[in-house]
């Protein structure tokens, strides 16, 4: 098992590289750069800028400076927002994101799977074609028109809640729902055609045969084998949620990490690019990894180390 | 004279799909004595299996038990009506006193869960047992069935047993709370024909043992010789003929009995020899015959059998078919051999 994480954490190390330099070399090829303005820069004020970070140096050489850089955790300085590190942006954008992050995996979780449960149970009855309609809506409506909607009708007409910022606990309200409306959905329609396949299984057929109870068949039998396909999408899900929602955090004024990311790739600030899509990629692969642990938790027939079994 | 254990009336089952209704088991009646083995014979689509699950009532949308009786008959002579029971009542009698298993002991186990735990889960469900009793139980059950290492094994779960072993392990299960029933829905069909024997072996060792009765589900007439005492031959939904295992092998009595035994091999043929099929296909059930369902395929079909399906004629007190050629003012049954031929 141990030669398994290590295995693991080498191939993790060796995807982060190459994405970090595919990354590098891709920024390189787009045309303009951190300094590029509208109205242009006299070219020896761009000269000294481009001495004082090294950008005038041959690629290759800038290439190793940041990976040096890498291997310390180092990310290097933010060429647009002066004094500042990738470090200390990354830094300061996650409370913010992962707070709401958090919330909305949370409410995936408990909404979702539920509802797909409930859904499956009463299959083609109203409450199933409601649930599902619902789930449609929410998987075809783009975050930004929940997001504006919200804003609009509680925020706007009703004054319920706070239009922007996470100044108060019903600040949250608006951002999560937003931020997860689609995923709940998902989530629910995953669950129910899951649960509906299993539910049709011989040994849930079995179980009714031994005389346990329907509540036992249900939680107990099939539930365990319908979450399968579901921690598959949640893992991978989570990581994309908790790293940040540009459209979301810029709706509700929110100060996060997705907003950086965004801005960064405009202003062509590379090392804010580079240091945002290697944090990512990093919580990415330890999400995915957190995903196959849970498989070999829940299927015993999934062994970790490969080894499979008689 | 042996106790009754089930009495099954004027079964009706049908499945109601988008399609239509199938009508899968068309009016089923008998009765099972204690301590027999009562095999239950018929090709794919008879409505064997359904029968079966109507017992139990585990009949699934669209699924829908029309008509009928179960009568279990309890130990202590108390008779309960299965058709008149909810789920929740039901449960009280599934896995305990009466008890099945299924075709596929591949997936009949529930992956996830060690066999212990599916184990010790009915047996808590039936008995006052804390865990560590019930778990020894389940020990003990493992090596009544012949698993090798209980010990050991009852520890694993279900993918890290053969084929073989898991069948046990469901039989297992199945006898954990001493059912005065047993219904094995084509034990045996999933498995190598060595592991189908040993199995076959089990049951019959058990049902000595135990003295409990066994309803056994086949398509295998060689299984049903081999631990049946009694057999019911269906098609179509229906009773063709039931009788001792002997009445059945020796005076098959029904067309379609006598056909069936036609089209298996023998050992004793001569080369060469071909094996006789029953010309046609199986009745639709959708849209089943009016007379007797045998009737498209019968080699001696006459008027009245296109009419109106033929009541149980008795043939000795034992046996019993549904052929109008049993009617008293039926013509002398002309040999099928030679019938057989003509057509």
């Amino acid at each position: 098992m141990g030669s398994y994480y290590i295995k693991r954490t080498l191939s993790a190390i060796f995807t982060i590289f190459l994405i970090a330099t595919i990354t590098f070399f891709m920024l390189r090829i787009i045309p303009g750069g951190p300094f590029t303005r509208e109205k242009k820069i006299p070219d020896s004020i761009l000269e000294s800028l481009n001495e004082k970070y090294n950008l005038d140096a041959p690629l290759y050489e800038q290439y190793f400076d940041y990976m040096k850089g890498l291997v310390t955790f180092d990310l290097g300085p933010s060429y647009r927002n002066l004094g500042f590190t990738v470090n200390d942006m990354i830094l300061a954008g996650i409370p913010a994101t992962f707070k709401i992050g958090a919330l909305a995996s949370l409410l995936i979780i408990i909404v979702g799977i539920p509802v797909g449960i409930v859904s499956a149970l009463k299959s083609n009855t109203a409450i199933d074609y409601f649930v599902m309609f619902m789930a449609t809506l929410g998987v075809t409506v783009p975050s930004f028109v929940i997001a504006t909607v919200i804003i609009y009708l509680f925020a706007g007409q009703l004054g319920w809640i706070p239009t922007n910022g996470l100044n108060s606990p019903l600040a949250y309200i608006g951002p999560v729902i937003a931020l997860s409306g689609y995923s709940i959905s998902f989530v629910s329609r995953l669950t129910r055609s899951s649960m509906l396949e299993v539910l049709r299984q011989d040994y849930v057929r079995t179980a009714r045969a031994n005389g346990i109870s329907e509540g036992k068949v249900i939680f107990k039998h099939a539930l365990k084998n319908a979450l399968i396909p579901v921690v598959t999408y949640v893992g991978p899900m989570v990581a994309a949620i908790l790293t940040g929602s540009f459209v979301v955090e810029k709706i509700f004024a929110i100060p996060g990490m997705g907003g950086y990311f965004v801005e960064s790739v405009n202003n062509r600030d590379y090392t804010v690019v580079m240091g945002m899509t290697i944090f990512y990629a990093a919580f990415y692969i330890v999400m995915v990894l957190l995903v196959d642990i849970g498989y070999s938790l829940i299927d015993p027939r999934i062994r970790l180390d490969g080894r499979g079994s008689r | 004279m042996k106790k009754k254990v089930l009495e099954v009336k004027d079964l009706e089952t049908s499945f109601f799909t988008h399609l239509g209704e199938v009508q899968a088991v068309r009016g089923i009646s008998f009765d099972l004595h204690e301590g027999d083995v009562l095999g239950i014979v018929g090709e794919s689509g008879s409505g064997k299996s359904v029968t079966s699950l109507s017992i139990m009532k585990l009949i699934e949308d669209p699924g829908k038990l029309k008509n009928g009786t179960v009568l279990f008959h309890e130990e202590d002579g108390n008779v309960v009506d299965f058709t008149s029971l909810d789920q929740r009542e039901m449960n009280e009698y599934r896995g305990n006193d009466i008890a099945m298993i299924f075709q596929d002991p591949m997936t009949s186990l529930n992956p996830v869960y060690r066999i212990e735990n599916q184990m010790v889960e009915v047996i808590r469900k039936h008995t006052d047992m804390n865990k560590e009793e019930a778990l020894k139980r389940a020990k003990h059950l493992l090596e009544l069935v012949g698993i090798p290492d209980p010990e050991a094994q009852i520890h694993d779960y279900p993918h890290q047993f053969s084929g073989g072993m898991r069948q046990r392990a469901m039989i297992a299960t199945a006898i954990s709370c001493n059912p005065r029933l047993l219904i094995a829905d084509e034990p045996t069909t999933a498995l190598d024909v060595t592991i189908q024997a040993q199995i076959l072996e089990l049951l019959r060792k058990l049902q000595k043992e135990t003295k409990m009765s066994i309803i056994l589900i086949t398509h295998d007439l060689g299984v049903i010789a081999e631990v049946s005492t009694h057999v019911i031959v269906m098609y179509g939904g229906m009773v063709m003929e039931k009788g001792t295992v002997h009445d059945i092998f020796y005076t098959p009595a029904h067309p379609y009995t006598q056909g069936l035994h036609e089209s298996i091999p023998q050992s004793t043929a001569k080369q060469k020899e071909r094996l006789v099929p029953i010309a046609g296909s199986p009745p639709d059930l959708m849209d089943p015959p009016t007379g007797c369902p045998f009737s498209p395929r019968c080699p001696y079909t006459m008027e009245v059998c296109l009419e109106k399906a033929s009541p149980l004629f008795a043939v000795s007190d034992s046996q019993e078919a549904s052929c109008w050629l049993l009617h008293e003012d039926a013509p002398e049954e002309p040999d099928y051999e030679k019938a057989r031929e003509a057509k």
